[in-house]
């Protein structure tokens, strides 16, 4: 008895679950995507994006416990929820027309993020880029971000 | 009898030129190795401020090891590896010799300027790097730890990996790439001030 299998779908088969099965890391990660075409992928928070023209994708992906794994200290907070501060910003330009994408990160992560949320110097860095944030969102016609 | 005869010629032709447009890379975890002919370029302290590599493949080309895949077209690979604050022994000496081309008659290539490798380039793995950015013109299948993609047109990626317990900094121009500024610092002071240098850095 021969067995025939249909190459077309084990072609469309085998690609999702290769997008599935590897690269399923559990990190801190900020990613674009920019993408002109047919495209599949998998994004950092693991799923499965598929377009199919233009299209652009910021992800930011911050690993979060499970809720029965949160312990609660004393003052009723979590002691093991991954602590993030940061600012994320991204400018894109035309791609056809040369112009650049350029990225301005600034991450504090876990025991980092604790220590810098306590320094003076910081809030005010924080706090001045959450006003310029919400400011240009007021009045946001650029292209790009933030 | 002469149509024969050209396709033959033709056919010699693309056989020469196959080696010309074909690489292959084996991204090993401490070092990554291509062969056949790339173009890259890449900068690190002092002349840079950060450990910047930029490889740009042409034609048909595949890599295997942490990530494994086939390119068709033009594909651009940039890594971003910070200054560590407090740097340690490891980050100074590192720099040396990471890029090398043993089989060629200037072993080690200019930095901050374009070079062009034939048949092998050796690069030593970032310490720390945390900024990748891949762009494809053409068509490419991967899949590992860098992506998981299938693209056909025209694509570009950027992942971003803030180390834990630590402040990043990164800042990056996708066409000044070797003027990228990344810096992670390490121990931060609970009680003290912030580092002279992470204070500057906000400053700016």
């Amino acid at each position: 008895m021969r067995i025939h299998i249909n190459r077309g779908l084990y072609l469309r088969l085998l690609v999702p679950f290769v997008l599935t099965q590897a690269g399923c890391q559990n990190v801190l990660g900020f990613s674009t995507a920019t993408k002109f075409g047919l495209d599949i992928s998998q994004r950092p928070d693991q799923t499965i994006d598929v377009s199919m023209g233009y299209d652009r994708t910021e992800v930011a992906s911050i690993p979060a416990p499970k809720n029965e794994d949160a312990t609660q200290s004393g003052d009723g907070t979590g002691t093991d929820t991954y602590s993030v501060l940061g600012t994320f910003v991204v400018f894109y330009g035309n791609p056809f027309l040369d112009q650049p994408l350029v990225l301005n990160q600034f991450f504090a992560t876990g025991m980092a993020a604790r220590k810098a949320a306590k320094s003076p110097e910081l809030q005010r860095f924080f706090g001045e880029a959450t006003g310029k944030i919400a400011a240009e969102n007021k009045t946001s016609t650029k292209p790009g971000g933030q | 009898m002469m149509q024969s005869r050209g396709s033959i010629i033709f056919g010699c032709l693309g056989l020469l030129l196959v080696p010309f447009l074909t690489a292959c890379v084996w991204r090993a975890d401490d070092a990554e190795h291509y062969i056949g002919p790339v173009i890259f370029r890449y900068s690190a302290p002092p002349n840079g401020n950060a450990y910047v590599g930029q490889v740009v493949r042409l034609g048909v080309s595949a890599e295997a090891g942490t990530s494994w895949g086939i390119a068709l077209g033009a594909s651009e690979r940039i890594t971003v590896a910070p200054l560590v604050i407090p740097a340690t022994n490891k980050d100074q000496t590192s720099s040396r010799g990471r890029w090398m081309m043993p089989l060629s008659f200037s072993p080690t290539p200019t930095v901050g300027k374009w070079n062009f490798s034939l048949l092998y380039l050796r690069v030593a793995r970032d310490p720390g790097s945390f900024f990748l950015s891949r762009a494809i013109q053409g068509a490419e299948i991967v899949f590992g730890e860098e992506a998981n993609a299938l693209s056909v047109g025209i694509a570009h990626r950027t992942l971003f990996t803030p180390p834990d317990n630590a402040i990043s900094r990164l800042r990056f121009d996708d066409n000044r790439p070797l003027e990228s500024r990344a810096t992670v610092w390490l121990d931060v002071p609970e009680h003290d001030g912030l580092p002279d240098s992470l204070l500057k850095e906000i400053a700016k």
